[in-house]
């Protein structure tokens, strides 16, 4: 019995553990199924990648991850390029308790690391939606309105993100 | 004139999807990279000076994201002659520029064509589907405006070897300038919800060529229907024909059928 419960326990940690709980990514530069399949291909065949939700109409992939695993944003963005388009918008939804975020505000959760473009809190609680900024994450023209980072996101090996 | 500003207008704004997976030009996009498509093709000539069938059988590799290549054979029989092998050439594209927008993008690219063929035509249209050795260099630019799909292509061609010698020696050139402009879209389905829908897209294609240093010239439209099953087999069904001309050629029509498998991710990383 008392094994069960330590058992039980220990799967509620792990289950605790998957802080980051999906991926929202919008690519853009296609209108066609054909293309929307590449990309779904692309990302689905990921090592960390678990399954991927895709909505052709809109161009959006709902990307959730395998356990035990760290994600690589890059390489999600990467596998959208080599398949022949863009990405415009990334989202990560990740869940915090009291997370602390330091003056620049930077912060790392479960191996990843974001920079919060602009006033961050000095603590995250709850789900969060975290856009990340930069050129391979974004349009052009979205690219151009973000205001500049305190320090810069790759000196820090961090993803520069916006609370949404 | 009017009415057809007004139906230009009319497809700016419509919900129409756009296509560019064109049926006789490539665009500036390139397949994705570590794919690999085979397409087999048949055109049926009927003309004056020749009528016969071309079969083509071509490799497609996604190399990266910016650079496909292409092998081809094309086989055939003209005018009662045994069938058999008539060509073969190699293709390669290199995309240089990408703007993407949401559900927009302007894309260029530079292409290549090598060809060596052993057969030895009567007319004076070049080409390297099949007819000539040469060389053949170009830019295409595509862009999908307000769900419309529009690419144009102009390029180099240059023959050598047999081809040219013969060529030569009917009096004939040996160079052209190649251009086209190509319209697509989608016309169903009218809302994706499943890659496995059957799409079918409609073309227009206008394919030109001149004779360098002459005033020798063809135009032909090229209009086809394609169906996409399950997002990875094209099935493309056209007709060619002959808008104006000054020039030789092998027939003033053709029909052509071909079908198109797509392998995605093909090739590990």
């Amino acid at each position: 019995m008392k094994k069960v419960f330590f058992l039980l326990l220990l799967a509620f940690a792990f289950n605790a553990k998957a802080q980051l709980q999906k991926v929202n990514l919008q690519a853009s530069g296609l209108t066609c199924a054909m293309c929307s399949k590449a990309i779904y291909k692309a990302v689905s065949a990921i090592s960390f990648v678990d399954t991927v939700k895709v909505d052709i109409e809109g161009s959006t992939y709902e990307i959730f991850f395998k356990k035990n695993t760290t994600p690589q944003f890059d390489q999600i963005a990467g596998a959208v390029v080599d398949a022949g388009f863009s990405v415009a918008k990334f989202t990560a939804v990740v869940n915090f308790d009291k997370q602390a975020v330091d003056k620049n505000g930077f912060t790392s959760l479960d191996g990843i690391n974001y920079m919060i473009v602009a006033t961050a809190p000095a603590t995250l609680q709850g789900s969060k939606k975290l856009r990340l900024v930069g050129k391979q994450f974004m349009l052009p023209k979205d690219f151009k309105k973000m205001p500049p980072l305190k320090v810069s996101a790759t000196d820090a090996k961090a993803y520069g993100v916006t609370i949404q | 004139m009017k009415k057809q500003l007004v139906f230009l207008l009319l497809l700016l704004i419509t919900k129409v999807q756009a296509q560019e997976l064109f049926i006789f030009t490539e665009p500036a996009s390139n397949m994705p990279a570590r794919s690999l498509a085979i397409k087999q093709s048949g055109k049926i000539f009927n003309g004056a000076s020749s009528s016969g069938v071309r079969h083509a059988t071509e490799l497609m590799l996604g190399a990266n994201k910016n650079i496909m290549l292409h092998a081809a054979a094309t086989y055939g029989s003209f005018n009662g002659a045994p069938f058999g092998l008539e060509s073969i050439r190699a293709y390669g594209k290199y995309r240089f520029f990408s703007a993407d927008g949401m559900y927009s993008h302007f894309r260029m690219a530079a292409f290549a064509e090598l060809s060596h063929s052993n057969t030895k035509p009567m007319y004076q249209e070049l080409n390297l589907q099949g007819d000539h050795s040469g060389l053949l260099a170009g830019l295409v630019f595509t862009q999908l405006l307000h769900k419309l799909a529009i690419s144009s292509t102009v390029s180099y061609l240059t023959i050598n070897g047999v081809s040219k010698t013969h060529q030569l020696a009917m009096g004939n050139r040996s160079e052209a300038i190649n251009y086209s402009l190509s319209f697509g879209h989608l016309i169903a389905p009218k809302k994706y919800t499943s890659y496995d829908q059957t799409n079918v897209n409609i073309y227009a294609e206008l394919l030109g060529q001149t004779l360098t240093g002459t005033n020798k010239r063809f135009l032909d439209i090229g209009s086809g229907v394609q169906f996409i099953f399950k997002s990875k087999a094209k099935l493309n069904i056209a007709y060619r024909y002959n808008l104006q001309s000054n020039m030789t050629r092998m027939a003033p029509s053709s029909w052509m059928i071909g079908g198109e498998w797509l392998f995605l991710n093909a090739f590990k990383k």
